[in-house]
């Protein structure tokens, strides 16, 4: 076990690292040149090449050039890639092309309102998904399951972005009511204030979600409830609600987990709608503001952070099948 | 007062007859947002009297006000400087004297007196009310002195990325403190336009910060330290501002607000949807029909909903390096492409949601040429059958796509947008619509580096003809210079355009100068000048009935009024 967690902790830096090279060289082959947008209303070709050389756009991008004659190949010794890796590697990440502000600030300081979107989500997601679930199987061919599996159609058809936007608009019209605005409210300095701005558009969030769960553990739960073992244990007289959570939900898990680890990695790009339209500052906003604006250090490094997140999140959902099943051993 | 000077404010429209213009198209409706009026600048009370006066002021009570983008950079200098010039450079910095865009006379505002040489104006002496900074390290409340004025002014002048410096940079000769409570400015040149935006008015460049500020990069792009009515308290990464009142503010008892919150909201839906539950005291609507349905909703016992002619305008701007926008036989077939009735009714929802506007905007109606003048009837005429036969005469590459650049987030430029590309579909020239953001992106590579085919905008509101007539010459205050023929966001260069707009300029008697701006204005649509004018908006705008002592009519809330206040009891907050 403990093998296959270091082998796995040890490819955590190279997935990273891979990401970063692809999203570093798609930036630098995107059309328009940063030097270019910011050089001014008196730009001339000195002060473009003075720019250039101030943001480190001028020096060639690998270490290693291609030429169309002999070698071939040519070194060179100072390269825009060359230096992003070091940065990488000393957790320097610059400052933000435009605003000059410190990128590992920025992404701090935005971090607690897209954890709090993500975590509520992957929260409502699960609550719902699970126990709606659960209850269709078990009460299947009931009304209860024609009505979760109509929702669960509806659910998945509907886009997020148009629900959160009758969110804001039916409220307002009924009843002239908005929820907060004005940016992240911390839960510990305002618990109510919080809870307003985030509950009504992470559980919005996160029907989408809820609604693929549903019909994953439903499913599941069915095969699981017709195996010897579930048999077995009624046959034995255990109560029925202990036969559903102690013996099937558990051997239900497994694929759970790896659809909630999805569902995390998806709710980053949901957290970036709920940011856009509720206008929320958080790190969904500013990677999209920085990709629309072509500001570099901040989309690489926001790229890379998502990355450890979501490799971060796998490793640790590898690890839980084994708690969760027996008959997983990692060797 | 100086003879200059007087006919300087002679040639300033009346706030009466503005009104009356605006009125007659806007459906009596009379005014825009926010904002007060007067001269603000001394001890004595601003005149912001109000519809209100009779009833007692609360004093304190915080305005709030939709921020739909957010400030990279704070500081009035570089490449976002204009933006955050105009949103906030009003509330918190001071100026020695600026222009409401209703009335278009100046007033004095840091300066008390203004002391203007005979006969030609060029030297104007201002002597400052006594003004304290922002109490803020590194500055601490000191008092603001001539030379702040000064140092303040050449930064702008030598700021390489800035906008609207022309005056500081050709017409401005010598800028000097003699005292500490005196600043003497001195022009090259007669100029009609000085006190105006085009000139020593410009929002973007008459800001006054503390000279020890200015070379200090960092603080002036996270923090504002400024001499004006309201300090800026805290940000989040250039969202939500919050300003609240100088408590050290010149004019006693003023301002009665304590402070302004821009709120960051990006969303129209959600802009409505604050507005509908208080959160934010003011909306510019997009359209008659959004202001309509709103005051359906909540009732006229709880919003005002007040409209005015726009001093602002539509435009389409052509590039004249692409080919074939070099032709102006292709530049008149678009001109004569463009349906603008069709164009108001589908955006604005409403035939009176707008005027048509020709080189000189409706707005200003002294020197805008009159609809019924047979070269205005010619500009706004739309014939499809024509404009496919001069394409076809220039040999247009009707296989072409051509790209419209427009700015986001704007939802009503969007749909003016498509409206416009449906109109050139019908005479057969393709195009797509790609957005760019506003700050970061449109301005400086369109804007300023003409880098486009087509870009459609709004331009901002002037006070005088000079910079929608500039526009079009090789002065242009933007677009890419050229050493050997000047500057010019669509690359176009004419001497007889030239020579018409500085025939304007120098003319510092009224009527007279009136017969050349419109003289100016046919000889730009004699050359089909390829910034195709297209109409002004009516705005509409509601605010809730809390929000008192607005003067209607004066445009953004930042210029100026002391006494504007929240009634809170009637908000609850």
């Amino acid at each position: 076990m403990w093998r296959f967690v270091v082998r796995r902790l040890a490819f955590i830096p190279i997935i990273a690292l891979a990401i970063g090279t692809v999203t570093f060289v798609l930036l630098r082959v995107l059309p328009g040149d940063f030097a270019t947008k910011v050089c001014g209303q008196e730009c001339t070709e000195e002060r473009l090449a003075e720019l250039r050389h101030e943001l480190g756009v001028d020096k060639p991008i690998f270490p290693i050039s291609i030429q169309s004659e002999p070698p071939f190949f040519h070194l060179n010794s100072d390269d825009q890639y060359t230096d992003w890796l070091q940065d990488v590697v000393t957790g320097d990440m610059g400052t933000s092309l435009w605003g000059g502000q410190d990128v590992v600030e920025e992404i701090t300081r935005r971090l607690p309102a897209s954890f709090e979107i993500m975590f509520l989500t992957l929260l409502f997601s699960s609550i719902i998904g699970i126990s709606v679930g659960i209850l269709s199987a078990v009460m299947r061919n009931s009304p209860l399951d024609y009505a979760a599996r109509t929702f669960a159609v509806f659910g998945q058809s509907v886009p997020d972005f148009f629900l959160l936007t009758l969110l804001i608009v039916i409220p307002s019209m009924l009843w002239n009511y908005a929820s907060p605005a004005g940016g992240y409210v911390s839960i510990f300095d305002d618990p109510w204030t919080n809870l307003r701005l985030f509950v009504p558009p992470t559980l919005i969030l996160s029907v989408g979600n809820a609604v693929g769960l549903m019909r994953l553990v439903r499913s599941t739960m069915l095969e699981v409830l017709r195996s010897d073992y579930v048999r077995t244990a009624n046959a034995k007289g255990l109560h029925p609600r202990s036969v559903v959570i102690r013996h099937a939900f558990r051997n239900t898990l497994a694929p759970v987990i790896t659809v909630l680890s999805f569902t995390l990695a998806t709710a980053f790009s949901g957290s970036l709608i709920l940011e856009r339209v509720m206008g929320i500052d958080g790190l969904g906003n500013y990677f999209f503001q920085s990709v629309y604006i072509g500001d570099l250090p901040v989309v690489q490094f926001t790229v890379i952070y998502t990355a450890l997140i979501v490799v971060t999140l796998n490793l640790l959902q590898d690890i839980s099948y084994a708690y969760l099943d027996p008959r997983v051993r990692y060797q | 007062m100086a003879l200059v000077y007087d006919r300087f404010l002679k040639q300033r429209l009346s706030r009466r007859r503005l009104l009356g213009a605006a009125g007659g198209t806007a459906i009596g409706a009379a005014g825009i947002a926010l904002v007060g009026c007067g001269s603000s600048g001394g001890e004595t009370p601003s005149n912001g009297s109000t519809p209100d006066a009779n009833e007692t002021p609360t004093i304190g009570g915080i305005y709030r006000t939709r921020q739909a983008n957010a400030f990279p950079s704070l500081s009035p200098f570089g490449a976002t400087a204009l933006a955050s010039s105009l949103v906030f450079g009003f509330i918190t910095y001071d100026h020695l004297w600026y222009v409401p865009i209703d009335t278009g006379e100046y007033e004095l505002m840091l300066a008390s007196n203004l002391e203007v040489s005979e006969p030609d104006g060029q030297e104007v002496i201002a002597t400052l009310n006594p003004s304290v900074f922002h109490d803020k390290a590194p500055v601490n409340g000191r008092a603001v002195e001539g030379q702040d004025v000064v140092d303040s002014w050449l930064a702008f002048r030598d700021d390489p990325f800035g906008l609207g410096r022309e005056w500081l940079k050709s017409i401005m000769d010598v800028l000097e403190a003699p005292t500490t409570d005196t600043v003497r400015i001195t022009q090259k040149e007669p100029w009609a336009w000085m006190f105006g935006t085009a000139g020593a008015g410009s929002p973007a460049s008459s800001n006054i910060l503390p000279r020890e500020t200015l070379d200090m990069p960092d603080l002036l792009r996270d923090d504002i330290i400024g001499s004006g009515r309201f300090f800026l308290e805290s940000h989040r990464g250039g969202e939500n501002l919050k300003f609240r009142a100088h408590p050290n503010w010149r004019i006693p008892g003023e301002p009665w607000l304590g402070g302004t919150d821009l709120v960051f909201i990006t969303d129209y839906s959600q802009t409505e949807a604050q507005f509908r539950a208080g959160g934010i005291d003011n909306i510019t609507f997009q359209n008659k029909l959004q202001a309509d349905q709103m005051l359906d909703q909540l009732g006229d016992d709880k919003i005002t909903i007040t409209g005015d002619l726009d001093r602002a305008y539509h435009c389409l701007m052509l590039k004249t390096t692409v080919q074939p926008f070099d032709d102006p036989r292709v530049r008149k077939a678009i001109r004569l492409a463009i349906n603008r009735e069709e164009m108001i009714q589908l955006v604005e929802r409403d035939p009176a949601g707008g005027v048509l506007s020709c080189i000189v905007p409706p707005a200003q109606k002294l020197y805008a040429l009159e609809e019924d003048d047979a070269d205005f009837q010619e500009y706004v005429r739309h014939d499809e059958e024509e404009a496919r036969s001069l394409l076809e005469q220039a040999n247009f590459d009707f296989d072409k796509e051509f790209t419209i650049l427009i700015s986001s987030p704007n939802e009503e430029l969007a749909e003016r947008a498509q409206v416009l590309k449906q109109q050139l579909e019908r005479v057969n020239i393709k195009t797509k619509i790609e957005q760019q953001d506003l700050l970061s992106v449109w301005v400086p590579r369109v804007l300023i580096q003409a880098d486009y085919e087509m870009t459609l905008f709004t331009h901002l509101a002037y006070e005088d003809p000079y910079l929608p007539l500039a526009f079009y010459t090789s002065f242009s205050p933007i677009g890419p210079s050229d050493p050997a023929k000047g500057r010019n966001s669509m690359i176009f260069f004419d001497d007889d355009v030239d020579a018409a707009v500085n025939a304007a300029s120098a003319e510092l008697e009224l009527e007279p100068r009136i017969e050349k701006v419109k003289a100016a204005q046919k000889v730009i649509m004699e050359k089909e000048g390829p910034m195709i004018n297209l109409y002004a908006s009516v705005n509409f705008t509601g605010r809730h009935n809390w929000l008192k002592g607005v003067i209607t009519g004066r445009g953004s809330y930042g210029l100026f009024n002391g006494r504007t206040w929240i009634d809170t009891a009637m908000r609850g907050s």
